[in-house]
């Protein structure tokens, strides 16, 4: 769910969402890369987002940027409703 | 350890197809490139990382065993039952649950030639339109799904009819873990006369099927 968000905005290669995971979970959340690496393919295989290589220059090799499908989006979606309806499970059963 | 010899020792570890190796292996000089890149020295970065064992291991236990071809018509989402075909983060642990997967060679609990055996014959019913059969052999949340929605429905929505059954082309085994619960699945390409499915069958300890995936 939050590497289809992390990609909703625009398409990025998989160095950056490891980054932006950690910098915006404040730490809380680092992936290896094993882990989403896998995560991206299986994501791709469910036809939620796509891969293209960039080309390489001088400054910089080709690097393999992913982005959202429409699917994907439409996932995206799904996966927030359930999280949220999970969330307030977990918060009624904590209040008791 | 070098960079070049780090990669191919994470490489020669996988047990994916050796095509899905080369991309992985391509993803990974692109990754370590772009750390340096960005000012990461290769001793921290191999830190980060991990040991390439460790590395290979990761990609080993999340990766499926089979990918589906390409070009197909929409995916048609059956049921998973029990088994969670989205995937959930539970933010308060800080945590990813995704489904870990190993080949169903390294199983303490599944047989390769049994959950092969049973995956045929799902794909038998329902090639003979055997629903009530096929029912027998499921999980309870299966049996509900079967009585409430249509097969013939759920076929007809691959698109392009299938034609005469020809038999399997491709079957990778797994074993599935997620959230303490494991499963055994097979993703199996059958060749139709007019066309080929990709079956995800799942079943659960008890070998009843609980998930059933055709794209």
């Amino acid at each position: 769910m939050l590497i289809l968000k992390l990609l909703m905005q625009e398409e990025k290669y998989g160095y950056r969402l490891i980054q932006e995971l950690k910098t915006k979970s404040e730490g809380r959340i680092t992936l290896k890369e094993g882990t989403l690496y896998s995560a991206l393919y299986r994501l791709e295989e469910e036809g939620w987002i796509k891969s293209r290589w960039s080309e390489a220059t001088e400054k910089e090799g080709a690097k393999k940027y992913y982005g959202i499908t429409p699917q994907g989006e439409q996932a995206l979606a799904e996966l927030k409703t359930t999280w949220n309806e999970f969330s307030l499970c977990v918060k009624r059963i904590m209040e008791v | 350890m070098k960079q070049k010899e780090y990669i191919k020792k994470v490489t020669q570890n996988l047990t994916c197809s050796n095509g899905r190796k080369k991309e992985i292996q391509k993803e990974l000089t692109a990754n370590i490139a772009t750390a340096i890149g960005a000012g990461e020295t290769w001793e921290a970065i191999q830190e980060r990382m991990g040991k390439p064992e460790q590395v290979a291991q990761e990609f080993n236990e999340n990766l499926s065993g089979g990918k589906p071809g390409k070009g197909k018509t929409r995916p048609l989402l059956i049921v998973l039952g029990s088994v969670l075909g989205v995937l959930l983060i539970l933010g308060a642990a800080g945590f990813w649950i995704l489904p870990k997967n190993i080949p169903l060679e390294k199983s303490s609990i599944f047989q390769e030639a049994e959950v092969e055996a049973q995956a045929d014959y799902v794909i038998e019913l329902l090639n003979q339109s055997e629903y009530e059969d096929l029912a027998m052999i499921s999980t309870p949340e299966m049996q509900t799904f079967l009585r409430d929605n249509s097969m013939d429905d759920a076929k007809a929505m691959l698109g392009t009819p299938l034609g005469g059954y020809r038999g399997n082309l491709e079957t990778h085994l797994y074993e599935m873990r997620q959230m303490g619960k494991r499963y055994a699945t097979a993703r199996i390409l059958a060749s139709y006369e007019n066309r080929s499915v990709w079956y995800t069958i799942t079943f659960d300890t008890d070998m009843k099927l609980t998930g059933l995936y055709m794209q």
